[in-house]
């Protein structure tokens, strides 16, 4: 018996020393090897999920690099904005989107749940610390393990292939085609109610994500970058709104001492939306070089940005009509 | 619980240190633990359908005693169906009761009647094909005098929910693993050892093989109007080594963790896609539900005696019994009756015992003829899988047809290489195994420790680096 047991807990502690002797390994290299820059002249960066993925339209925003991407939540914006922002030292300005849901609990399920889990944690596993680790394989043990092995193969794969340049690889601004939004508003006739029946209480709040702002606020602190919370534009009837109490609370007192840009009231028609959350790119290109010209003006130089914004969009209103 | 989960990898050692280091001297103490284990092993995931295996354990035990002490022989047929009535009334509810309405309606409105009944919200119980027939068997060998039935009724309620086979087997008959219960269980080193050795397969076949296949297989399933015939043909192959990798994986554990606390069950797959004809597949495919039928069912029927319609009859009643008891719906019944048309040939021509060996035994590789024979055959079983896998049967015919259309030669939509590349390695392991019990038992007996080590080590890697998404067990809702 103790024979069996004696061999039996050799095996198990080669086999898992193999596995993080390759686990550290890959990541040591990608860690250290992998690319993350951008153009030299890089002022401004955006990070969030879909909303600023669709609005900022990089290509006509000088000095503006667009890494947003789908359905990510904060934790991950902040496995790789650390490497990006290390590598990219002419970047001076942060815009990070903090829109309606990402305070709602359900951003958990972004962090965690196997569908997001497999493909994220396989791209920023290396990038993660021990903590971060252990959340996941807390919160969804089976899924992490997936993923973790997915990770190992993924990343001996971009080695092999000495394929680490991974700035075509952590989002972008996406050219969204779809034009949905009418549709959408007429099979949803009870949107209005639905929305109206929600009182903020009823909201549950995902600490877990909010956290991981916390700590992309914090990096880039440390590293003398400013940070500025944006709203992107959204349509009148976008859903999130339910919380909006809510959310204005948690931006008032969490996040009181840092600029807040919203732009939610974008004046854009049906046809220049995707749908009721997002601009397709249509509306994308109206939005971003509106503001282009606002940053060429001096935004960020002005005392009182969101006057300034709400006036801009004023004018802008009456322009599109 | 699922054997490739958390909680069964906790749940087994500490079971396996409380049985060889709490409770060994104790041989009571030691199958208390194996029923006590069972029923948290049955009740993780529902623990209200505890009562039924607690139920027919108490029927089948007493009337098991009550069998033994009764020489009339009309009271002890009444004995023997009460036990028949109470196990497959509980069997035929949760799992037929909605089949049997559903058709029933349909006749009735065939013929211009219409009945409005509403079917039940019944949760099938996982694994009551399986206890259940197992239960039987012991009442049918009491009723048989084959064997004396027990008084031991802890033995006896070890036997029927023993963990490892309770909800997917092997079904196992009273007089192999009954006994084992009364008799003091020492511990054996090599037999642990190869009980590890197998159960790595097992996790081997179902993980990396069985979960990886289940990901396409069900892709291309549930969308088959989208794809072209040759991808659908992919489509059944996945199917076809996810079936053999889930079911017979499960089995390798199930075996293997019986021998670590001492125990031998029966081997339930013995390479059935190596078969050179289909009485040999049958042989080596689900051996303990094979054999339980031949016994309890063809045998009783008249078996291979009397003239060629009993044969017939016999035949097709074994298969679409079998095909039946897989599940409630038209599929397995028309799964059952293909395989008896591929058998009946070979049956009615006396050639279904040409291949009792092992194909090319003691040989690297087999003959052409062999090659030739093991293709047919395994193109035979893709065939009759489709069925088994298929929402309905409507589903089959027209994924069948779309199989047999032009676009069979067109190059498949999904080709993933990886997975292809792992069923190769995986047919290699098993081709080479095959002299053995299980793929991996006497590849590496022999050789230096650093080999077989490096061996498992491999295994292990390929778990862990090719790990499918976790799927459940197919044979559970059976």
């Amino acid at each position: 018996m103790k024979l069996f047991i004696k061999s039996f807990s050799y095996f198990v502690l080669l086999f898992l020393g193999i596995i993080l002797l390759i686990t550290i390994s890959t990541s040591y290299i990608e860690k250290n090897y992998s690319s993350f820059e951008f153009q030299s002249n890089l002022t401004y960066l955006v990070v969030g999920d879909s909303h600023p993925e669709c609005a900022f339209n990089d290509s006509l925003i000088p000095n503006f690099k667009n890494i947003a991407e789908s359905g990510e939540a904060y934790f991950y914006n902040y496995s790789k904005i650390k490497p990006v922002i290390l590598q990219n030292p002419s970047i001076k300005v942060v815009f990070i989107e903090y829109t309606n849901n990402q305070i709602n609990d359900y951003m958990n399920e972004r962090i965690w749940a196997d569908a997001y889990i497999s493909d994220r944690y396989p791209r920023y596993s290396s990038f993660m610390n021990l903590e971060e680790n252990l959340m996941l394989f807390k919160n969804n043990p089976s899924a992490y393990t997936n993923a973790l092995s997915l990770s190992i193969r993924k990343k001996s794969v971009r080695i092999f292939k000495n394929d680490l340049d991974f700035s075509t690889k952590i989002g972008g601004y996406l050219y969204l085609k779809r034009d949905k939004t009418d549709s959408i508003i007429n099979s949803r006739t009870k949107l209005k109610d639905t929305a109206s029946s929600v009182t903020p209480d009823t909201i549950d709040i995902s600490e877990a994500n909010l956290s991981y702002l916390d700590e992309i606020i914090r990096f880039c602190k440390i590293n003398d970058k400013k940070v500025i919370l944006i709203r992107s534009p959204q349509h009148k009837k976008y859903a999130g709104y339910m919380n909006e109490e809510k959310y204005k609370q948690i931006l008032n007192t969490r996040y009181a001492d840092l600029e807040y840009l919203d732009f939610s009231n974008f004046p854009l028609s049906n046809s220049e939306f995707g749908d009721l959350t997002h601009l397709n790119y249509k509306g994308a290109a109206i939005f971003s070089e509106w503001f282009a010209n606002l940053m060429n003006n001096g935004l960020l130089e002005k005392e009182d940005k969101q006057d300034y914004i709400d006036q801009k969009i004023k004018e802008q209103a009456r322009t599109a009509l | 619980m699922l054997f490739n989960s958390i909680d069964f990898a906790v749940f087994l050692p500490i079971i396996f240190i409380l049985y060889w280091f709490v409770t060994s001297k104790n041989l009571k103490l030691q199958n208390l633990l194996i029923v006590f284990s069972s029923y948290i092993f049955y009740g993780w995931w529902d623990w209200r359908f505890l009562s039924l295996i607690i139920f027919s354990t108490v029927i089948d035990y007493f009337i098991g005693i009550n069998l033994s002490k009764q020489e009339n022989q009309n009271k002890r047929k009444m004995l023997l169906w009460t036990s028949i009535l109470v196990n497959l009334g509980f069997l035929g509810f949760f799992k037929y009761y909605n089949f049997f309405l559903d058709n029933f309606i349909t006749a009735f409105s065939f013929f211009g009647t219409e009945i409005n009944v509403n079917s039940l919200n019944i949760i099938l119980p996982v694994g009551i094909s399986f206890y259940t027939f197992q239960t039987l068997s012991y009442t049918i060998d009491v009723y048989k005098r084959k064997i004396k039935p027990t008084k031991n009724f802890i033995a006896f309620s070890a036997f029927v929910s023993f963990f490892p086979q309770l909800v997917a087997g092997p079904i196992e008959r009273a007089t192999n693993l009954l006994p084992q219960f009364y008799t003091k269980r020492d511990f054996d080193y090599s037999k642990a050892v190869d009980g590890m050795r197998q159960i790595l397969w097992g996790l081997f076949k179902k993980i990396v093989i069985a979960d990886n296949c289940a990901q396409y297989a069900n892709t291309i399933f549930n969308n088959s109007s989208d794809y072209s015939g040759s991808t659908l043909m992919l489509g059944a192959v996945f199917f076809t080594f996810q079936i053999y990798g889930d079911f017979s994986g499960y089995s390798d554990i199930a075996i293997g963790t019986s021998r670590l606390f001492g125990f031998n069950l029966k081997q339930n797959f013995a390479f059935p896609y190596f078969s050179r004809d289909i009485a040999e597949f049958w042989r080596r495919w689900h051996i303990s539900l094979s054999t339980w039928f031949r016994d309890y069912l063809y045998i009783p029927l008249g078996g291979s005696r009397g003239g060629t319609w009993n044969k017939i009859r016999n035949i097709f009643i074994i298969f679409l019994v079998s095909g039946f008891w897989h599940g409630a719906n038209w599929t397995f019944i028309v799964w059952g009756a293909l395989n008896a048309l591929y058998f009946l040939p070979i049956f009615l021509t006396n050639n279904n015992r040409n291949n009792l060996d092992i194909v090319a035994y003691g040989k690297y590789l087999p003959s052409l003829k062999e090659f030739l024979l093991m293709l047919s055959t395994f193109g035979l079983t893709v065939f009759a899988w489709i069925f088994f896998r298929a929402n309905n049967v409507e589903h089959a015919i027209n994924y069948i047809a779309s199989i047999f259309s032009t676009s069979f030669f067109s190059i498949p939509e999904i080709k993933p290489k990886s997975i292809i590349l792992l069923i190769c390695i995986f047919i290699a392991i098993e081709w080479f195994g095959r002299e053995g019990k299980y793929a991996i038992s006497n590849i590496f007996n022999i050789r230096k420790r650093f080999y077989r080590w490096s061996f498992y080590v491999f295994i292990c890697l390929l778990i862990f680096l090719y790990q499918g998404k976790q799927q459940e067990f197919i044979y559970f809702q059976f």
